[in-house]
């Protein structure tokens, strides 16, 4: 590893990858990522790659439309195909109550420049064929979501970084990072890297990651599971989301299904790994929504977390009081599908540059002045 | 293992040739290549295609098999129908 380097990233998953991709379009190529395990080996090999601009604050609207844009485009320019499908995202109301807060959402969300639309049974079940619409009252719609596959984006983003000079560093953890009168001195667990700037990508571990800098940040790791079927024929063409439990599933390249669920309960002894109530839970969902997939397998589940903000925006901020220190955290579930826009902005406010979205709605100071607007439409 | 068009994972068809390429990528962590791949993903979930690439693995950086980790196991061992995860679930429910 060298020794010092303008910029140092902490945390190889989708953050880390498109700000070091931003920061380099924009002509600082002085970049060395830390990742303390494997290439991306938090939140962002483990989400199920849903990708959507149905939000409830215009402050996720912004970002998921700039980063949907860019997705359309990415693997062209990273030469890789990472399977981005815009089969839409389709919301399902089980109750009149239900009904009534997507009639909301489609109304902001239109106001905010985009098409969703409410769609009745019929026209669901036209979305969705199979679908058991016997509990179904209605829900919305917005053709522009869609899926995608998130490891060849992550790998795209890592060989195009490496080819143009940047250094990423797996199995290296940081262990302290300490502020000099120049920069940084950060602490790995293979020497001492000297940076000028730091920026903490964390994920999960951001919050433990601040710490180190002796900043407080409210951002929590919350266990989420998913599974993935065996390979079916094609069926299910957009992603389709239960406002009741927080299900969601969509069906990838290959003909698996992948999805998860809001868990009743956190199941399992051990609430950092797997469990079988999640697979009993969701297994229960899947049939009683498409009653034929009774005779379909799930193949595999595993875990991984949500990093938690208490208002379930992401923080993307300069850290208060540390000048050169950055922040890019909290995005509670989301953070994959507008990590296009997070680089770019990342990238800007590092550099100096304006960036192309106002600071104010993503600053860590809301949580204290107690501005803030809280995201409700988190799922899984 | 002279033959590099053999096939090591048949659920995903991954031959020795590609793993090879990955690995001389410098992808060395069994988990990226799982993931770059899809080795070990398939219906079989691994059973027939990690033990080879530890094996190749540990040609490839002529290291000792021991010390080539295996990849995090994920349930189920064998996939299970839907309709018994869900009356498993009920089953459990009506004993509490």
């Amino acid at each position: 590893m060298k020794a010092s380097t303008q910029v140092a990233i902490i945390g190889s998953g989708v953050t880390g990858l498109s700000t070091a991709y931003s920061l380099v379009e924009k002509g600082c190529s002085d970049v060395v990522i830390l990742e303390k395990d494997y290439l991306s080996a938090g939140a962002s090999t483990r989400n199920g790659g849903g990708v959507r601009a149905q939000f409830l604050t215009e402050e996720n609207i912004m970002l998921a439309k700039w980063s949907i844009e860019r997705f359309r485009k990415l693997g062209t320019e990273l030469n890789t195909n990472f399977w981005f499908r815009q089969g839409g995202y389709l919301f399902v109301a089980e109750s009149e109550e239900e009904l009534a807060t997507l009639r909301k959402a489609v109304e902001f969300q239109r106001k905010h420049g985009l098409r969703t639309r409410m769609v009745d049974c019929d026209e669901a079940r036209s979305i969705v064929p199979e679908m058991a619409c016997e509990a179904i009252v209605g829900g919305c719609f917005r053709k522009g979501d869609g899926v995608l596959f998130p490891f060849p984006l992550l790998l795209g983003y890592a060989e195009s970084l490496r080819s143009r000079g940047v250094a990423i560093e797996t199995h290296c953890e940081v262990k302290g990072i300490a502020k000099r009168s120049d920069g940084f001195e950060v602490t790995t667990s293979r020497g001492v890297l000297r940076a000028d700037k730091v920026l903490n990508a964390a994920g999960a571990w951001s919050s433990a990651v601040a710490k180190m800098l002796g900043v407080d940040v409210p951002t929590q790791p919350e266990r989420h599971q998913i599974m993935v079927s065996e390979p079916l024929a094609p069926f299910l063409d957009p992603m389709i989301v239960t406002l009741r439990d927080g299900f969601y599933m969509s069906q990838g390249p290959r003909g698996e299904l992948v999805g998860g669920i809001t868990e009743k309960k956190p199941h399992g002894k051990d609430t950092r790994r797997s469990s079988t109530g999640f697979c009993q839970q969701m297994s229960a969902r899947i049939v009683s929504l498409f009653p034929r997939l009774a005779g379909a397998k799930m193949m595999r589940q595993w875990a991984g977390f949500y990093d938690v903000s208490p208002d379930a925006n992401p923080i993307l901020d300069a850290v208060p009081d540390v000048e050169g220190a950055y922040l890019a955290c909290g995005y509670s579930g989301h953070g994959f599908m507008i990590s296009p826009a997070v680089g770019e902005f990342m990238a800007s406010i590092m550099l100096g540059d304006r960036p192309a979205f106002p600071r104010e709605p993503y600053k860590l100071a809301r949580f204290r002045t107690g501005e803030i607007r809280a995201e409700r439409m988190v799922i899984g | 293992m002279g033959t590099r068009k053999a096939f090591v994972c048949l659920c995903e068809d991954v031959t020795v040739e590609e793993l090879r390429r990955v690995i001389g990528r410098g992808f060395t962590d069994i988990e990226e290549i799982k993931r770059i791949t899809g080795i070990g993903t398939g219906p079989c979930q691994g059973k027939q295609c990690l033990e080879i690439l530890r094996r190749l693995l540990a040609e490839e950086m002529s290291a000792d098999i021991k010390d080539v980790p295996v990849t995090t196991q994920r349930p189920p061992v064998f996939p299970v129908h839907f309709g018994q995860w869900a009356s498993s679930e009920e089953r459990g429910a009506a004993q509490k």
